[in-house]
Protein backbone atom coordinates (compact mmCIF):
# COMPACT_ATOMS: atom_id res chain seq x y z
CA UNK A 1 0.00 0.00 0.00
CA UNK A 2 0.66 3.56 -0.92
CA UNK A 3 0.83 6.42 -3.21
CA UNK A 4 0.28 3.91 -6.40
CA UNK A 5 -2.28 1.69 -4.93
CA UNK A 6 -5.54 3.81 -5.91
CA UNK A 7 -3.79 3.85 -9.62
CA UNK A 8 -2.80 0.37 -9.67
CA UNK A 9 -5.98 -0.72 -8.29
CA UNK A 10 -7.57 0.99 -11.05
CA UNK A 11 -5.20 -0.58 -14.07
CA UNK A 12 -6.07 -3.66 -12.77
CA UNK A 13 -9.32 -3.88 -12.54
CA UNK A 14 -10.15 -1.66 -16.20
CA UNK A 15 -7.53 -2.56 -18.52
CA UNK A 16 -8.58 -6.84 -19.20
CA UNK A 17 -12.18 -5.76 -20.09
CA UNK A 18 -10.63 -3.03 -22.64
CA UNK A 19 -8.71 -5.48 -23.60
CA UNK A 20 -10.99 -8.05 -23.96
CA UNK A 21 -13.33 -5.85 -26.01
CA UNK A 22 -10.95 -4.56 -28.10
CA UNK A 23 -10.45 -8.51 -29.12
CA UNK A 24 -13.67 -9.20 -29.60
CA UNK A 25 -14.47 -6.28 -31.91
CA UNK A 26 -11.44 -3.58 -32.52
CA UNK A 27 -12.68 -3.42 -36.32
CA UNK A 28 -16.16 -2.18 -35.34
CA UNK A 29 -14.64 0.27 -32.55
CA UNK A 30 -11.75 1.88 -34.46
CA UNK A 31 -14.60 2.05 -37.51
CA UNK A 32 -16.22 4.40 -35.52
CA UNK A 33 -12.86 6.26 -34.00
CA UNK A 34 -14.93 9.46 -33.52
CA UNK A 35 -17.36 7.97 -31.65
CA UNK A 36 -15.47 6.48 -29.31
CA UNK A 37 -12.64 8.89 -28.61
CA UNK A 38 -15.46 11.84 -28.51
CA UNK A 39 -17.75 9.32 -26.09
CA UNK A 40 -15.29 8.76 -23.77
CA UNK A 41 -13.19 12.16 -23.96
CA UNK A 42 -16.45 14.29 -23.07
CA UNK A 43 -18.25 12.23 -20.39
CA UNK A 44 -15.13 12.09 -18.87
CA UNK A 45 -13.55 15.75 -18.79
CA UNK A 46 -17.59 16.65 -17.76
CA UNK A 47 -17.62 14.09 -14.52
CA UNK A 48 -13.57 15.03 -13.75
CA UNK A 49 -15.09 18.57 -13.35
CA UNK A 50 -18.44 17.67 -11.24
CA UNK A 51 -16.31 15.33 -8.89
CA UNK A 52 -14.47 18.44 -7.80
CA UNK A 53 -17.54 19.67 -6.48
CA UNK A 54 -18.11 16.85 -4.28
CA UNK A 55 -14.26 16.50 -3.32
CA UNK A 56 -14.53 20.55 -2.60
CA UNK A 57 -18.11 19.68 -0.57
CA UNK A 58 -16.57 16.34 1.07
CA UNK A 59 -19.14 14.59 0.21
CA UNK A 60 -15.98 11.71 -1.01
CA UNK A 61 -12.20 12.13 -0.33
CA UNK A 62 -9.10 10.50 -1.94
CA UNK A 63 -7.08 8.98 0.55
CA UNK A 64 -4.03 11.01 0.26
CA UNK A 65 -1.72 8.14 1.09
CA UNK A 66 -2.74 5.92 -1.68
CA UNK A 67 -2.78 8.41 -4.68
CA UNK A 68 0.28 10.04 -6.58
CA UNK A 69 -0.74 13.52 -5.07
CA UNK A 70 -0.77 14.93 -8.31
CA UNK A 71 -3.75 17.32 -8.90
CA UNK A 72 -5.76 18.70 -12.08
CA UNK A 73 -7.36 21.75 -11.91
CA UNK A 74 -9.96 22.60 -8.95
CA UNK A 75 -8.02 19.67 -6.80
CA UNK A 76 -9.13 16.75 -8.18
CA UNK A 77 -6.58 13.99 -7.85
CA UNK A 78 -5.57 12.67 -11.51
CA UNK A 79 -6.65 8.91 -10.77
CA UNK A 80 -10.03 10.20 -10.64
CA UNK A 81 -9.82 11.71 -14.34
CA UNK A 82 -8.35 8.18 -14.94
CA UNK A 83 -11.43 6.21 -13.13
CA UNK A 84 -13.50 8.14 -15.57
CA UNK A 85 -11.51 7.49 -18.58
CA UNK A 86 -11.56 3.71 -18.20
CA UNK A 87 -15.18 3.43 -16.83
CA UNK A 88 -16.82 5.79 -20.04
CA UNK A 89 -13.82 3.36 -22.30
CA UNK A 90 -15.36 0.38 -20.89
CA UNK A 91 -19.29 1.45 -20.88
CA UNK A 92 -18.71 3.33 -24.96
CA UNK A 93 -16.68 0.27 -26.48
CA UNK A 94 -19.47 -2.03 -25.10
CA UNK A 95 -22.37 0.12 -26.37
CA UNK A 96 -20.53 -0.12 -29.40
CA UNK A 97 -20.02 -4.29 -29.22
CA UNK A 98 -23.37 -4.32 -28.66
CA UNK A 99 -25.21 -2.11 -30.86
CA UNK A 100 -22.85 -2.32 -34.40
CA UNK A 101 -24.70 -3.74 -36.99
CA UNK A 102 -23.43 -7.19 -37.54
CA UNK A 103 -21.89 -7.71 -33.74
CA UNK A 104 -25.04 -10.19 -33.13
CA UNK A 105 -24.05 -12.49 -35.47
CA UNK A 106 -20.34 -12.02 -34.35
CA UNK A 107 -21.36 -12.56 -30.63
CA UNK A 108 -23.70 -15.41 -31.13
CA UNK A 109 -20.97 -17.18 -32.77
CA UNK A 110 -18.29 -16.39 -30.28
CA UNK A 111 -20.78 -17.27 -27.55
CA UNK A 112 -21.09 -20.74 -29.44
CA UNK A 113 -17.19 -21.22 -29.55
CA UNK A 114 -17.45 -20.60 -25.37
CA UNK A 115 -19.75 -22.63 -24.80
CA UNK A 116 -18.97 -25.92 -27.63
CA UNK A 117 -15.62 -25.41 -28.95
CA UNK A 118 -14.26 -24.99 -32.16
CA UNK A 119 -17.19 -27.06 -33.50
CA UNK A 120 -19.51 -24.67 -32.83
CA UNK A 121 -17.94 -22.26 -36.01
CA UNK A 122 -18.95 -23.17 -39.62
CA UNK A 123 -16.96 -25.63 -41.24
CA UNK A 124 -15.69 -25.56 -44.87
CA UNK A 125 -18.46 -28.23 -46.31
CA UNK A 126 -20.87 -25.37 -44.97
CA UNK A 127 -19.29 -23.12 -47.08
CA UNK A 128 -20.52 -22.20 -50.88
CA UNK A 129 -17.74 -24.69 -53.09
CA UNK A 130 -15.55 -22.08 -54.20
CA UNK A 131 -15.43 -21.44 -57.75
CA UNK A 132 -13.02 -23.35 -60.22
CA UNK A 133 -10.26 -21.63 -62.05
CA UNK B 1 -22.70 18.40 -0.50
CA UNK B 2 -24.69 15.48 -0.13
CA UNK B 3 -24.40 12.56 -2.06
CA UNK B 4 -27.72 12.69 -3.67
CA UNK B 5 -27.72 16.27 -4.30
CA UNK B 6 -23.96 15.98 -6.34
CA UNK B 7 -26.19 13.24 -8.27
CA UNK B 8 -29.02 15.23 -8.56
CA UNK B 9 -27.58 18.73 -9.72
CA UNK B 10 -24.27 16.85 -11.84
CA UNK B 11 -25.66 13.44 -13.30
CA UNK B 12 -29.76 13.66 -13.37
CA UNK B 13 -30.00 17.02 -14.87
CA UNK B 14 -27.78 16.29 -17.95
CA UNK B 15 -29.50 13.06 -18.00
CA UNK B 16 -32.97 14.41 -18.73
CA UNK B 17 -31.97 16.89 -21.13
CA UNK B 18 -30.34 13.77 -22.91
CA UNK B 19 -33.41 11.72 -22.71
CA UNK B 20 -35.25 14.32 -23.93
CA UNK B 21 -33.39 15.12 -27.05
CA UNK B 22 -33.01 11.12 -27.99
CA UNK B 23 -36.78 10.63 -27.22
CA UNK B 24 -37.14 9.80 -30.64
CA UNK B 25 -34.81 7.26 -30.90
CA UNK B 26 -35.05 5.35 -27.68
CA UNK B 27 -36.01 1.85 -29.00
CA UNK B 28 -36.62 -1.40 -27.30
CA UNK B 29 -33.18 -2.55 -28.47
CA UNK B 30 -31.10 0.99 -26.84
CA UNK B 31 -33.38 0.22 -23.78
CA UNK B 32 -32.06 -3.70 -23.79
CA UNK B 33 -28.61 -2.67 -24.53
CA UNK B 34 -28.10 0.21 -21.82
CA UNK B 35 -29.95 -2.53 -19.39
CA UNK B 36 -26.73 -5.15 -20.30
CA UNK B 37 -24.21 -3.06 -19.78
CA UNK B 38 -25.59 -1.86 -16.48
CA UNK B 39 -26.29 -4.81 -15.25
CA UNK B 40 -21.77 -5.76 -16.14
CA UNK B 41 -21.30 -2.77 -14.88
CA UNK B 42 -22.92 -3.40 -11.28
CA UNK B 43 -21.89 -6.75 -11.37
CA UNK B 44 -18.26 -5.95 -11.80
CA UNK B 45 -18.08 -2.32 -10.00
CA UNK B 46 -19.24 -3.43 -6.69
CA UNK B 47 -16.66 -5.78 -5.23
CA UNK B 48 -14.14 -3.37 -6.49
CA UNK B 49 -15.47 -0.40 -5.00
CA UNK B 50 -16.52 -2.17 -2.03
CA UNK B 51 -12.90 -3.39 -1.72
CA UNK B 52 -11.74 0.40 -2.30
CA UNK B 53 -13.75 2.03 0.60
CA UNK B 54 -12.75 -0.76 3.04
CA UNK B 55 -9.02 -0.64 2.53
CA UNK B 56 -9.98 3.66 2.97
CA UNK B 57 -8.83 4.24 -1.08
CA UNK B 58 -11.65 6.70 -0.83
CA UNK B 59 -13.90 7.39 1.56
CA UNK B 60 -17.29 9.60 2.21
CA UNK B 61 -18.27 11.41 4.64
CA UNK B 62 -21.31 9.53 6.66
CA UNK B 63 -23.47 12.25 7.34
CA UNK B 64 -23.72 13.54 3.31
CA UNK B 65 -25.42 9.94 2.34
CA UNK B 66 -28.64 8.16 3.36
CA UNK B 67 -27.34 5.99 5.47
CA UNK B 68 -28.58 3.13 3.15
CA UNK B 69 -25.18 1.14 3.24
CA UNK B 70 -24.47 -2.52 1.06
CA UNK B 71 -20.91 -3.72 1.98
CA UNK B 72 -19.03 -0.75 2.42
CA UNK B 73 -20.61 1.55 -0.02
CA UNK B 74 -23.55 3.81 0.11
CA UNK B 75 -26.82 3.35 -2.08
CA UNK B 76 -25.90 6.81 -3.40
CA UNK B 77 -22.41 4.97 -5.03
CA UNK B 78 -24.35 1.76 -6.28
CA UNK B 79 -26.91 4.56 -8.42
CA UNK B 80 -23.78 6.67 -9.47
CA UNK B 81 -22.52 3.40 -11.54
CA UNK B 82 -26.16 2.96 -13.21
CA UNK B 83 -26.54 6.49 -13.79
CA UNK B 84 -23.33 7.20 -15.46
CA UNK B 85 -24.00 3.80 -17.80
CA UNK B 86 -26.73 5.83 -18.54
CA UNK B 87 -25.41 9.53 -18.87
CA UNK B 88 -22.16 7.99 -20.90
CA UNK B 89 -24.39 5.23 -23.09
CA UNK B 90 -27.09 8.31 -24.19
CA UNK B 91 -24.20 10.89 -25.04
CA UNK B 92 -22.69 8.39 -26.77
CA UNK B 93 -25.78 7.14 -28.87
CA UNK B 94 -26.69 11.15 -29.43
CA UNK B 95 -23.07 11.61 -30.97
CA UNK B 96 -23.28 8.23 -33.00
CA UNK B 97 -26.36 8.83 -34.87
CA UNK B 98 -24.81 12.29 -35.62
CA UNK B 99 -21.60 10.75 -36.78
CA UNK B 100 -22.49 7.24 -38.42
CA UNK B 101 -25.99 7.90 -39.54
CA UNK B 102 -25.79 5.02 -41.89
CA UNK B 103 -25.52 2.74 -39.00
CA UNK B 104 -29.00 4.12 -37.61
CA UNK B 105 -30.63 3.93 -41.22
Amino acid sequence: MGHTTYLTLELIWALPIVVIQFLVGADQILRRWKVWLLGILIPSIYLTFADSFAIVGHTWTINPDLSLGVFLPFGVPIEELIFFLLTNAMIVQGLILVAAPGMRARLGRMLGVLRRGPDALPTDSDLPEAPTA
Amino acid sequence: MSYSLFLIIFVCVPLVVLIYIMRAHLTRGIALALAVLILLAVIYTTPWDNYLVATRVWYYDPALVWNVVFGYVPLEEYLFFILQTILAGMFTLWLWRRLYPRDWA
